[in-house]
């Protein structure tokens, strides 16, 4: 059994994507499409990274990042947050970006996402 | 009395009796007396002294009392010269007055026969004298009052030449009469090519002339017999027509309209920077659509980035479920590429709408038999509730179509997003004939909007659907029922339900 990632998106096919190319590659994934439910997820699979969109409804990818660090159970977990270019997306990476209260997130990557360069993030953060 | 100005008198007389009365007899009188004992020094004496009066005796040794007159009538002719006579000499007399003599006298001399004439010369010299002032008064006069007309001219005249304004001045017939250099920067025509050659009807485009006319004779601009600061267009000599502000005034003389002056003020420049502000307003908004296309297509982008990779892993691995589902994503995605393209489209187009006689009721069943299958995939039960009264009228079905979609889809996606998963979520499409026209209700029982979304709901770009939203469908929407006379309402109850309805004129 490979490592487990936890994937956070509200857009399924994003989901459908990020499973894809990490099952074919020898990782389990298991998906939440939002921060509430993802929450949940954390505490009951205790996966292994979490790939986490950054515009949620409900609790927004921010918000969980900010729960998980806060956590002395979940704040070792690598976190990947996805991005976009919307303004939103933007103003909420900056902010993450700035927030040396907590330590940064382990990694970004960029919609449209590339296979190549998630699996070259997973593998060197789980190896 | 005035002419008490001329006392100065010569007296020329080779008797030195004559010579001493005369002089007592008149400086007692006050007169100042100079006396000449001959012609010769009487003359040289009035060549130094210049006397009004000359009083002479006409018998003299060497030049006598005629060759004096005339010597002194050549040296001034003004001068009075009074000749005494002998006793019944007329003919002297005669001589002496043809030579302007202004007076006589005989011999003896009598006091008050020599008074009346001395004071008839004074007279004549002071009348001479008003004469001359007031002739030379009147010259003075005449060139001070044409110099100050010349002045009040050349400066109206400047005035008029060297305003930056343009002024063209016409006659009651229309001809035109001043023609400045403003009118002349203005136009391009030379003022002598224009003056008295062109009506003023002839600079101004077609019907222009005719709506200055009404404007003259209306309250609306300025007042009856004014016009204020009116946009219009006049047309130059290389047939530029040429946006002016327009002033101007009828101009009368002792109440009779005499012709009519108007003011045109270049407003090439203020339309240029307007067009370029528009210019710039329109770029800055194509660079936020782009941009927010940009991102919307991104997001699409990363679908098919998505289904292309499951396909491919599908195709190679011989799994034909992640085929299947990366094969719908590709589906999906170019589904919402085309709808963007018909959505930007209709967004963009400054379109007449095409209305053609059709059925409400069909593209309402058009638009819900399209729909029926994925809102079932969401769980939504798609109802319709169609008035069957509705007979076909005149609309631009495709609008309708793009309209209905538009909303169908959002109450569907109402529903996929509404976090009450308890519900049994269903979206109605309601037709009904009013009065006033068609009316469409689309309404679902989804999450309901919020008063934030709802004052943002046709902003561009505006959407609550995350990635899933382009932000460009409702603003397409109302586009499309503006265009065809109609208007678009909603109400809301956020977490309950929400209701868009388009009405339209009915046109049967």
């Amino acid at each position: 059994m490979g490592k487990k990632i936890l994937i956070v998106d509200d857009d399924s096919e994003q989901i459908a994507f990020a499973s894809t190319v990490l099952e074919e590659n020898g990782y389990t994934s298991i998906s939440a499409t939002n921060g509430i439910e993802g929450m949940g997820k954390v505490e009951s699979e205790k996966p292994d990274l979490i790939l986490l969109d950054i515009l949620m409804p409900e609790k927004s990818g921010i918000t969980m990042f900010r729960e998980l660090r806060a956590n002395e159970e979940t704040e070792n977990i690598p976190v990947i947050i996805v991005t976009g270019i919307s303004k939103g997306e933007q103003f909420e990476e900056r902010m993450m970006r700035q927030d040396f209260n907590i330590p940064a997130p382990q990694g970004y990557i960029q919609k449209p996402m590339k296979p190549w360069i998630l699996l070259k993030l997973v593998n060197g953060l789980l190896s | 009395m005035e002419f008490q100005d001329n006392k100065k008198i010569l007296v020329i007389d080779d008797e030195k009796s004559i010579r001493t009365l005369l002089r007592i007899s008149l400086t007692h009188k006050g007169f100042e007396v100079i006396t000449a004992e001959d012609g010769g020094k009487g003359v040289e004496i009035f060549k130094r002294e210049k006397p009004p009066i000359v009083i002479t005796d006409i018998k003299m040794p060497g030049i006598d009392g005629l060759e004096v007159l005339k010597e002194i009538k050549k040296l001034d002719p003004d001068t009075r010269v009074i000749v005494i006579t002998g006793h019944g000499d007329m003919e002297s007399a005669i001589e002496s007055l043809k030579l302007e003599a202004s007076d006589f006298i005989n011999k003896p001399v009598k006091d008050d026969a020599l008074m009346v004439a001395i004071k008839r010369a004074q007279e004549i010299l002071w009348m001479k004298q008003k004469l001359r002032e007031y002739t030379e008064n009147l010259e003075l006069m005449v060139k001070e009052a044409t110099e100050e007309l010349r002045k009040s001219h050349d400066f109206q005249k400047n005035l008029i030449q060297s305003s930056i304004d343009s002024i063209i001045a016409s006659k009651k017939d229309g001809t035109i009469i001043v023609f400045n250099q403003g009118a002349e920067n203005l136009l391009g025509f030379k003022a002598d090519e224009v003056i008295g050659k062109i009506q003023m009807e002839a600079i101004f485009p077609q019907g222009i002339s005719e709506m200055i006319q009404e404007s003259f004779s209306s309250q609306a601009y300025g007042g009856v017999s004014r016009l204020v600061n009116y946009e219009s267009a006049v047309i130059s000599k290389n047939d530029e027509e040429i946006p002016v502000r327009t002033s101007g005034t009828i101009l009368f003389q002792n109440g009779d309209e005499i012709g009519a002056v108007y003011f045109f003020q270049d407003l090439r420049e203020i339309k240029r920077l307007q067009k370029e502000l528009i210019d710039n307003e329109r770029l800055s908004a194509i660079g936020q659509t782009v941009a927010g296309m940009a991102h919307y297509i991104k997001n699409i982008l990363n679908g098919l980035e998505g289904g292309i990779y499951m396909v491919n892993t599908g195709l190679k691995k011989d799994k034909q479920a992640t085929l299947s589902k990366g094969w719908g994503m590709v589906q999906n995605n170019v589904a919402r590429i085309s709808d963007l393209v018909m959505n930007m489209l209709s967004y963009s187009k400054e379109r007449e709408p095409e209305l053609e006689s059709c059925s409400p009721n069909r593209i309402a069943q058009e638009v819900f038999d399209l729909m029926e299958e994925s809102a079932k995939k969401s769980k939504v039960k798609l109802i319709k509730d169609f008035d069957l009264s509705i007979n076909a009228c005149y609309l631009d079905p495709d609008g309708l179509h793009r309209c209905l979609l538009n909303l169908v889809t959002n109450a569907i996606d109402a529903c996929r997003f509404d976090s009450n998963k308890e519900k049994d979520w269903s979206v109605v499409i309601k037709t009904r004939k009013k009065e006033s026209g068609i009316r469409f209700d689309i309404t679902d029982n989804g999450m309901g909007m919020t008063q934030e979304v709802q004052e943002k709901l046709f902003e561009r770009f505006f959407t609550t659907k995350g990635s899933k939203g382009s932000g460009f469908g409702l603003l397409v929407t109302r586009k499309i029922i503006d265009e065809q006379g109609g208007n678009i309402t909603f109400k809301s109850d956020p977490g309950k339900e929400s209701t868009f309805s388009i009405h339209l004129p009915y046109r049967s």
